[in-house]
Protein backbone atom coordinates (compact mmCIF):
# COMPACT_ATOMS: atom_id res chain seq x y z
CA UNK A 1 0.00 0.00 0.00
CA UNK A 2 1.31 3.69 -0.96
CA UNK A 3 2.28 5.88 1.78
CA UNK A 4 0.29 9.02 0.95
CA UNK A 5 2.50 12.64 1.13
CA UNK A 6 1.33 14.84 4.25
CA UNK A 7 2.92 17.46 2.77
CA UNK A 8 3.11 18.85 -0.92
CA UNK A 9 5.98 17.97 -3.20
CA UNK A 10 5.57 21.53 -5.06
CA UNK A 11 4.82 24.37 -2.60
CA UNK A 12 4.34 22.33 0.91
CA UNK A 13 0.91 22.90 1.83
CA UNK A 14 -1.12 20.13 2.91
CA UNK A 15 -2.50 17.36 0.89
CA UNK A 16 -5.81 15.76 0.49
CA UNK A 17 -6.41 12.07 0.62
CA UNK A 18 -7.06 11.94 -2.66
CA UNK A 19 -3.75 13.07 -3.77
CA UNK A 20 -4.44 16.67 -4.48
CA UNK A 21 -2.53 19.65 -2.85
CA UNK A 22 -5.11 22.00 -1.17
CA UNK A 23 -3.00 24.97 -2.27
CA UNK A 24 -1.60 24.48 -5.96
CA UNK A 25 -4.01 21.91 -6.40
CA UNK A 26 -1.05 19.46 -8.51
CA UNK A 27 -1.66 15.75 -8.10
CA UNK A 28 1.21 14.27 -5.88
CA UNK A 29 1.38 10.94 -7.98
CA UNK A 30 2.28 13.74 -11.11
CA UNK A 31 4.90 15.27 -9.06
CA UNK A 32 6.42 12.20 -8.13
CA UNK A 33 6.98 11.57 -11.57
CA UNK A 34 8.42 14.23 -12.57
CA UNK A 35 10.78 14.42 -9.96
CA UNK A 36 11.79 10.30 -10.98
CA UNK A 37 12.24 11.50 -14.64
CA UNK A 38 14.38 14.65 -13.72
CA UNK A 39 16.46 12.15 -11.43
CA UNK A 40 16.57 9.52 -14.38
CA UNK A 41 18.21 12.50 -16.48
CA UNK A 42 20.28 13.47 -14.29
CA UNK A 43 21.88 10.10 -13.93
CA UNK A 44 22.26 9.44 -17.33
CA UNK A 45 23.93 13.18 -17.53
CA UNK A 46 26.60 12.36 -14.63
CA UNK A 47 27.49 8.83 -16.64
CA UNK A 48 27.95 10.85 -19.71
CA UNK A 49 29.89 13.64 -17.47
CA UNK A 50 32.43 11.01 -16.27
CA UNK A 51 33.20 9.33 -19.68
CA UNK A 52 33.74 12.99 -21.39
CA UNK A 53 30.43 13.29 -23.41
CA UNK A 54 30.01 16.70 -21.96
CA UNK A 55 27.39 17.77 -24.88
CA UNK A 56 24.94 14.68 -23.89
CA UNK A 57 25.74 15.66 -20.03
CA UNK A 58 24.57 18.65 -21.41
CA UNK A 59 21.56 17.69 -22.91
CA UNK A 60 20.52 15.03 -20.23
CA UNK A 61 21.11 17.61 -17.35
CA UNK A 62 18.73 20.55 -18.75
CA UNK A 63 15.95 17.84 -19.55
CA UNK A 64 16.36 16.55 -15.90
CA UNK A 65 15.75 20.28 -14.77
CA UNK A 66 12.65 20.71 -17.37
CA UNK A 67 11.09 17.92 -15.38
CA UNK A 68 12.51 19.67 -11.63
CA UNK A 69 13.98 23.11 -11.94
CA UNK A 70 14.91 22.47 -8.24
CA UNK A 71 16.84 19.28 -8.72
CA UNK A 72 20.03 20.63 -7.45
CA UNK A 73 22.33 17.87 -8.33
CA UNK A 74 21.55 18.42 -11.68
CA UNK A 75 21.96 22.30 -11.76
CA UNK A 76 24.99 22.14 -9.95
CA UNK A 77 26.55 19.19 -12.27
CA UNK A 78 25.48 21.60 -15.02
CA UNK A 79 27.34 24.17 -13.71
CA UNK A 80 30.27 22.54 -13.20
CA UNK A 81 30.09 20.93 -16.97
CA UNK A 82 29.85 24.55 -18.47
CA UNK A 83 32.86 25.31 -16.09
CA UNK A 84 34.80 22.81 -17.15
CA UNK A 85 33.88 24.00 -21.15
CA UNK A 86 34.82 27.49 -19.92
CA UNK A 87 31.84 28.98 -19.68
CA UNK A 88 32.28 30.60 -16.42
CA UNK A 89 29.48 32.87 -16.24
CA UNK A 90 26.69 29.67 -17.70
CA UNK A 91 28.19 28.26 -14.20
CA UNK A 92 27.92 30.94 -12.44
CA UNK A 93 24.27 31.44 -12.69
CA UNK A 94 23.12 27.78 -12.43
CA UNK A 95 25.29 27.68 -9.22
CA UNK A 96 23.38 30.80 -7.87
CA UNK A 97 20.21 29.22 -8.77
CA UNK A 98 20.95 26.39 -6.68
CA UNK A 99 22.15 28.00 -4.20
CA UNK A 100 18.88 29.87 -3.99
CA UNK A 101 16.72 26.26 -3.96
CA UNK A 102 18.92 24.69 -1.34
CA UNK A 103 21.17 26.93 0.70
CA UNK A 104 22.23 24.41 3.20
CA UNK A 105 24.23 21.24 2.22
CA UNK A 106 25.00 22.56 -1.17
CA UNK A 107 28.10 22.42 -2.66
CA UNK A 108 27.34 25.05 -5.13
CA UNK A 109 28.01 27.45 -2.18
CA UNK A 110 31.44 25.85 -1.83
CA UNK A 111 32.02 26.75 -5.25
CA UNK A 112 30.62 30.43 -5.08
CA UNK A 113 32.72 31.06 -2.12
CA UNK A 114 35.94 29.28 -4.29
CA UNK A 115 35.40 31.68 -7.30
CA UNK A 116 34.08 34.89 -4.53
CA UNK A 117 37.46 34.03 -2.88
CA UNK A 118 39.82 34.10 -6.46
CA UNK A 119 39.01 37.44 -7.87
CA UNK A 120 41.61 37.05 -10.48
CA UNK A 121 39.49 34.22 -11.99
CA UNK A 122 36.81 35.88 -12.46
CA UNK A 123 38.60 38.74 -14.29
CA UNK A 124 40.33 36.40 -16.31
CA UNK A 125 37.00 35.07 -16.89
CA UNK A 126 35.36 38.26 -18.14
CA UNK A 127 38.78 38.79 -20.29
CA UNK A 128 38.25 35.43 -22.17
CA UNK A 129 34.86 36.26 -22.96
CA UNK A 130 35.70 39.94 -24.01
CA UNK A 131 38.56 38.36 -26.23
CA UNK A 132 36.43 35.76 -27.72
CA UNK A 133 33.32 37.88 -28.50
CA UNK A 134 36.27 40.10 -30.20
CA UNK A 135 37.74 37.46 -32.04
CA UNK A 136 33.98 36.38 -33.04
CA UNK A 137 33.52 40.03 -34.54
CA UNK A 138 36.71 39.86 -36.12
CA UNK A 139 35.68 36.60 -37.86
CA UNK A 140 32.44 37.83 -39.46
CA UNK A 141 34.19 40.87 -40.71
CA UNK A 142 36.92 38.16 -42.47
CA UNK A 143 40.02 40.10 -39.97
CA UNK A 144 41.43 36.56 -39.74
CA UNK A 145 44.74 37.64 -38.27
CA UNK A 146 43.21 39.58 -35.85
CA UNK A 147 41.15 37.12 -34.84
CA UNK A 148 43.76 34.72 -34.37
CA UNK A 149 45.68 36.81 -32.11
CA UNK A 150 42.47 37.37 -30.12
CA UNK A 151 41.65 33.80 -30.35
CA UNK A 152 45.59 32.90 -29.00
CA UNK A 153 45.33 35.02 -25.90
CA UNK A 154 41.82 33.19 -25.44
CA UNK A 155 43.13 29.89 -25.27
CA UNK A 156 46.41 30.81 -23.38
CA UNK A 157 43.95 31.98 -20.62
CA UNK A 158 42.37 28.68 -20.48
CA UNK A 159 43.08 26.18 -22.33
CA UNK A 160 39.83 24.26 -21.98
CA UNK A 161 37.86 27.06 -23.98
CA UNK A 162 36.02 24.79 -26.40
CA UNK A 163 34.14 27.54 -28.10
CA UNK A 164 37.83 29.24 -29.00
CA UNK A 165 39.47 26.01 -30.33
CA UNK A 166 36.26 25.57 -32.41
CA UNK A 167 36.26 29.30 -33.53
CA UNK A 168 40.02 28.33 -34.08
CA UNK A 169 39.15 25.19 -36.30
CA UNK A 170 36.49 27.27 -38.47
CA UNK A 171 38.75 30.30 -39.25
CA UNK A 172 41.69 27.46 -40.20
CA UNK A 173 39.45 25.52 -42.73
CA UNK A 174 38.27 28.87 -44.30
CA UNK A 175 41.82 29.16 -44.98
CA UNK A 176 42.95 26.03 -45.55
CA UNK A 177 44.91 24.86 -43.31
CA UNK A 178 43.24 21.43 -42.50
CA UNK A 179 46.30 20.04 -40.35
CA UNK A 180 45.68 22.60 -38.06
CA UNK A 181 42.36 22.82 -37.76
CA UNK A 182 42.16 19.22 -37.21
CA UNK A 183 44.51 19.60 -34.29
CA UNK A 184 42.19 21.72 -32.53
CA UNK A 185 39.44 19.67 -32.96
CA UNK A 186 41.15 16.65 -31.40
CA UNK A 187 41.47 18.88 -28.43
CA UNK A 188 38.10 19.62 -28.53
CA UNK A 189 37.44 16.23 -28.67
CA UNK A 190 40.05 15.70 -25.81
CA UNK A 191 37.98 17.63 -23.48
CA UNK A 192 33.99 17.12 -25.12
CA UNK A 193 34.02 13.48 -26.12
CA UNK A 194 30.90 14.04 -28.32
CA UNK A 195 30.68 17.55 -29.40
CA UNK A 196 28.51 18.09 -32.09
CA UNK A 197 30.34 20.75 -34.23
CA UNK A 198 33.86 19.13 -34.02
CA UNK A 199 32.18 15.95 -35.13
CA UNK A 200 29.82 17.77 -37.70
CA UNK A 201 33.20 19.80 -38.84
CA UNK A 202 35.31 16.81 -39.17
CA UNK A 203 33.36 14.52 -41.50
CA UNK A 204 32.97 18.10 -43.70
CA UNK A 205 36.69 17.64 -43.72
CA UNK A 206 36.56 14.15 -45.15
CA UNK A 207 37.33 12.20 -41.76
CA UNK A 208 35.93 9.10 -41.25
CA UNK A 209 33.38 7.58 -38.25
CA UNK A 210 36.66 5.49 -37.35
CA UNK A 211 38.79 8.23 -38.11
CA UNK A 212 37.03 10.67 -35.80
CA UNK A 213 36.93 7.92 -33.20
CA UNK A 214 40.39 7.35 -33.55
CA UNK A 215 41.27 11.00 -33.09
CA UNK A 216 38.62 10.91 -29.66
CA UNK A 217 40.74 8.06 -27.72
CA UNK A 218 44.33 9.59 -28.94
CA UNK A 219 45.96 9.69 -25.51
CA UNK A 220 48.74 11.66 -26.65
CA UNK A 221 47.21 14.51 -28.06
CA UNK A 222 49.69 16.84 -29.07
CA UNK A 223 48.70 20.26 -27.50
CA UNK A 224 47.88 23.11 -29.72
CA UNK A 225 51.09 25.41 -29.46
CA UNK A 226 51.94 28.92 -30.41
CA UNK A 227 53.26 28.12 -34.05
CA UNK A 228 50.29 26.34 -34.80
CA UNK A 229 47.71 29.44 -35.24
CA UNK A 230 49.60 30.92 -38.06
CA UNK A 231 53.16 31.21 -40.19
CA UNK A 232 54.32 27.97 -40.24
CA UNK A 233 52.30 25.59 -42.44
CA UNK A 234 53.39 21.95 -42.92
CA UNK A 235 54.16 20.40 -46.15
CA UNK A 236 51.62 17.64 -46.24
CA UNK A 237 49.79 15.58 -48.75
CA UNK A 238 45.97 16.48 -49.72
CA UNK A 239 43.96 14.57 -46.88
CA UNK A 240 47.07 12.87 -45.24
CA UNK A 241 48.46 14.03 -42.10
CA UNK A 242 51.58 15.94 -41.64
CA UNK A 243 54.35 14.35 -40.13
CA UNK A 244 54.42 14.01 -36.74
CA UNK A 245 57.69 14.71 -34.84
CA UNK A 246 59.60 12.08 -33.30
CA UNK A 247 58.98 12.39 -29.54
CA UNK A 248 60.08 10.19 -26.48
CA UNK A 249 56.81 7.42 -25.12
CA UNK A 250 54.56 9.98 -23.03
CA UNK A 251 52.56 8.61 -20.49
CA UNK A 252 49.15 10.30 -19.50
CA UNK A 253 47.21 9.06 -17.28
CA UNK A 254 43.42 8.60 -17.86
CA UNK A 255 41.42 11.26 -18.70
CA UNK A 256 44.04 13.94 -17.73
CA UNK A 257 44.44 17.12 -20.44
CA UNK A 258 47.48 18.42 -21.34
CA UNK A 259 47.99 21.84 -20.42
CA UNK A 260 49.55 24.71 -21.95
CA UNK A 261 51.61 27.46 -20.44
CA UNK A 262 49.70 30.16 -19.46
CA UNK A 263 50.23 33.25 -22.10
CA UNK A 264 52.37 35.64 -21.05
CA UNK A 265 53.36 39.38 -22.59
CA UNK A 266 56.80 38.90 -22.31
CA UNK A 267 57.47 41.85 -19.75
CA UNK A 268 59.97 44.26 -20.83
CA UNK A 269 59.45 46.29 -17.31
CA UNK A 270 62.44 44.13 -15.70
CA UNK A 271 65.13 44.47 -18.16
CA UNK A 272 64.17 48.12 -18.07
CA UNK A 273 67.14 48.74 -15.54
CA UNK A 274 69.79 46.45 -17.26
CA UNK A 275 68.88 47.91 -20.81
CA UNK A 276 69.43 51.42 -18.74
CA UNK A 277 72.69 50.47 -17.36
CA UNK A 278 73.94 49.27 -20.70
CA UNK A 279 73.00 52.55 -22.07
CA UNK A 280 74.85 54.76 -19.83
CA UNK A 281 77.96 52.76 -20.36
CA UNK A 282 77.73 52.79 -23.74
CA UNK A 283 77.21 56.34 -23.64
CA UNK A 284 80.58 57.39 -21.48
CA UNK A 285 82.38 54.96 -23.50
CA UNK A 286 80.96 57.14 -26.85
CA UNK A 287 81.88 60.10 -24.58
CA UNK A 288 85.55 58.92 -23.07
CA UNK A 289 86.62 57.78 -26.81
CA UNK A 290 84.72 60.14 -29.33
CA UNK A 291 83.85 63.29 -27.38
CA UNK A 292 86.84 63.85 -25.13
CA UNK A 293 89.50 63.56 -27.53
CA UNK A 294 87.85 66.01 -29.94
CA UNK A 295 87.36 68.63 -27.54
CA UNK A 296 90.83 68.15 -26.01
CA UNK A 297 92.61 68.67 -29.72
CA UNK A 298 90.76 71.93 -29.77
CA UNK A 299 91.77 72.82 -26.29
CA UNK A 300 94.97 72.45 -27.09
CA UNK A 301 94.82 74.01 -30.82
CA UNK A 302 93.50 77.36 -28.83
CA UNK A 303 96.45 76.90 -26.31
CA UNK A 304 98.63 76.92 -28.97
CA UNK A 305 97.51 79.75 -30.94
CA UNK A 306 97.23 82.20 -27.19
CA UNK A 307 101.02 80.87 -26.19
CA UNK A 308 102.41 81.95 -29.74
CA UNK A 309 100.21 85.76 -29.89
CA UNK A 310 102.10 85.85 -26.33
CA UNK A 311 105.21 84.91 -27.13
CA UNK A 312 105.28 87.26 -29.74
CA UNK A 313 103.90 90.01 -27.98
CA UNK A 314 106.59 89.54 -25.36
CA UNK A 315 109.17 89.24 -28.06
CA UNK A 316 108.15 92.86 -29.45
CA UNK A 317 107.98 94.18 -26.07
CA UNK A 318 111.97 92.84 -25.40
CA UNK A 319 112.92 94.46 -28.25
CA UNK A 320 111.43 97.47 -27.32
CA UNK A 321 112.76 97.46 -23.61
CA UNK A 322 116.08 96.64 -25.42
CA UNK A 323 115.87 99.81 -27.56
CA UNK A 324 115.16 101.93 -24.87
CA UNK A 325 118.10 100.30 -22.38
CA UNK A 326 120.06 101.59 -25.44
CA UNK A 327 118.43 104.41 -24.93
CA UNK A 328 119.12 105.01 -21.62
CA UNK A 329 123.00 103.81 -21.36
CA UNK A 330 123.21 106.35 -24.54
CA UNK A 331 121.94 109.52 -22.58
CA UNK A 332 123.80 108.18 -19.25
CA UNK A 333 126.88 108.81 -21.27
CA UNK A 334 125.89 112.10 -22.43
CA UNK A 335 125.27 112.96 -19.24
CA UNK A 336 128.78 111.84 -17.70
CA UNK A 337 130.10 113.68 -21.08
CA UNK A 338 128.15 116.95 -19.78
CA UNK A 339 128.93 116.35 -16.22
CA UNK A 340 132.31 116.49 -17.27
CA UNK A 341 132.33 119.16 -19.57
CA UNK A 342 130.40 121.36 -16.36
CA UNK A 343 132.96 120.40 -14.51
CA UNK A 344 135.53 121.53 -16.58
CA UNK A 345 134.38 124.51 -17.19
CA UNK A 346 133.25 124.92 -14.13
CA UNK A 347 137.16 124.62 -13.32
CA UNK A 348 137.70 127.02 -16.19
CA UNK A 349 135.44 129.44 -14.87
CA UNK A 350 137.06 129.22 -11.50
CA UNK A 351 140.65 129.95 -13.30
CA UNK A 352 139.46 132.60 -15.01
CA UNK A 353 137.90 134.17 -11.71
CA UNK A 354 141.43 134.01 -9.98
CA UNK A 355 143.20 135.64 -12.89
CA UNK A 356 140.51 138.17 -12.93
CA UNK A 357 141.50 138.65 -9.43
CA UNK A 358 144.92 138.67 -9.85
CA UNK A 359 144.49 141.29 -12.66
CA UNK A 360 142.31 143.26 -10.19
CA UNK A 361 144.73 143.49 -8.07
CA UNK A 362 147.59 144.53 -10.48
CA UNK A 363 145.65 147.42 -11.51
CA UNK A 364 147.92 150.06 -9.91
CA UNK A 365 146.05 153.30 -7.72
CA UNK A 366 146.40 157.34 -8.41
CA UNK A 367 148.34 159.00 -5.78
CA UNK A 368 144.55 160.97 -4.55
CA UNK A 369 142.91 157.85 -5.13
CA UNK A 370 146.09 156.34 -3.20
CA UNK A 371 145.53 158.00 -0.27
CA UNK A 372 141.94 158.48 0.10
CA UNK A 373 141.98 154.94 -2.17
CA UNK A 374 143.69 153.95 1.27
CA UNK A 375 141.53 155.50 3.34
CA UNK A 376 138.64 153.70 1.75
CA UNK A 377 140.32 150.61 1.05
CA UNK A 378 138.06 149.72 4.06
CA UNK A 379 134.87 149.36 2.40
CA UNK A 380 134.14 151.95 -0.07
CA UNK A 381 132.88 151.12 -3.56
CA UNK A 382 132.78 154.14 -4.93
CA UNK A 383 136.65 154.47 -5.48
CA UNK A 384 136.42 152.66 -9.02
CA UNK A 385 133.99 156.05 -10.43
CA UNK A 386 136.59 158.20 -9.00
CA UNK A 387 139.44 156.23 -10.70
CA UNK A 388 137.81 156.15 -13.39
CA UNK A 389 136.77 159.75 -14.08
CA UNK A 390 140.74 160.51 -13.35
CA UNK A 391 141.88 156.93 -14.77
CA UNK A 392 142.67 157.60 -18.69
CA UNK A 393 146.00 156.33 -18.05
CA UNK A 394 144.82 153.02 -16.32
CA UNK A 395 142.78 150.60 -18.98
CA UNK A 396 139.44 148.74 -16.53
CA UNK A 397 137.90 145.99 -17.50
CA UNK A 398 134.04 145.94 -16.89
CA UNK A 399 132.50 142.74 -15.15
CA UNK A 400 130.24 141.99 -18.43
CA UNK A 401 133.32 141.94 -20.44
CA UNK A 402 134.86 139.44 -18.48
CA UNK A 403 131.49 137.06 -18.41
CA UNK A 404 131.43 137.50 -21.79
CA UNK A 405 135.50 136.44 -22.46
CA UNK A 406 134.48 133.66 -19.84
CA UNK A 407 131.39 132.49 -21.86
CA UNK A 408 133.54 132.35 -25.30
CA UNK A 409 136.12 130.04 -23.36
CA UNK B 1 31.24 21.60 -48.07
CA UNK B 2 31.49 24.34 -45.03
CA UNK B 3 29.60 27.23 -45.48
CA UNK B 4 31.77 29.62 -43.14
CA UNK B 5 28.94 32.28 -42.47
CA UNK B 6 26.49 29.59 -41.99
CA UNK B 7 28.60 27.99 -39.93
CA UNK B 8 29.90 31.62 -37.90
CA UNK B 9 26.26 31.86 -37.10
CA UNK B 10 26.44 29.18 -34.77
CA UNK B 11 28.26 30.75 -32.20
CA UNK B 12 27.07 32.95 -29.64
CA UNK B 13 29.20 35.50 -27.73
CA UNK B 14 30.17 34.37 -24.35
CA UNK B 15 28.65 36.34 -21.34
CA UNK B 16 30.52 38.69 -19.32
CA UNK B 17 31.02 38.49 -15.77
CA UNK B 18 28.68 41.96 -15.53
CA UNK B 19 26.26 39.85 -17.61
CA UNK B 20 25.34 36.82 -14.68
CA UNK B 21 22.42 39.02 -12.98
CA UNK B 22 21.01 39.30 -16.68
CA UNK B 23 21.76 35.54 -17.24
CA UNK B 24 19.76 34.27 -14.30
CA UNK B 25 16.80 36.03 -14.78
CA UNK B 26 16.69 35.32 -18.37
CA UNK B 27 16.80 31.73 -17.45
CA UNK B 28 13.85 30.02 -18.16
CA UNK B 29 12.94 28.35 -14.66
CA UNK B 30 9.70 26.50 -15.59
CA UNK B 31 9.67 22.92 -15.54
CA UNK B 32 6.66 20.92 -16.38
CA UNK B 33 5.22 21.20 -12.75
CA UNK B 34 4.97 24.65 -13.51
CA UNK B 35 3.76 24.02 -16.91
CA UNK B 36 0.90 21.86 -15.68
CA UNK B 37 0.08 24.45 -13.03
CA UNK B 38 -0.43 27.06 -15.61
CA UNK B 39 -2.66 24.90 -17.77
CA UNK B 40 -4.83 23.90 -14.85
CA UNK B 41 -5.18 27.59 -13.94
CA UNK B 42 -6.09 28.31 -17.56
CA UNK B 43 -8.70 25.37 -17.21
CA UNK B 44 -10.17 26.94 -14.43
CA UNK B 45 -10.19 30.06 -15.44
CA UNK B 46 -12.38 28.86 -18.76
CA UNK B 47 -14.50 27.31 -16.28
Amino acid sequence: MAVRRKTCLYCGAPVRTNGYCTDCGLNQAFLKKAYNTSDYHYNIGLDKARVRDLSGAIDSLKMSLRYNKRNVNARNLLGLIYYELGETVMALSHWVMSANYQSKGNIAIRYLKEIRNDPKRLEDANQLARMFNQALNYAKQRDFDLAYIQLRKTLSLNPHFVNGYLLLSLLNIEQGRLGKARKALTKVLSIDRTNTMAIHLLKEMGETEEGIMKLRDEKNAEPVSEGDYYGVEQIAEEGKKPARKILGEISFKKNTNTKINRYKEVSMARFSNIYMLVGLVIGVLVLYFLVVPARTRALSRENEELRASYSEELSSKNFTISNLNDTVTELEGRISEYEEQISDLEATVSSLNEQINSLESQIPATPDDASEGGANNDGSEGNSDSQNNDGSSVTTVAEDDLQNMINNE
Amino acid sequence: MINFEEELKRFKPSLEVDQTEEAIYSNDLKDISDIVLQMTKDLRGIN
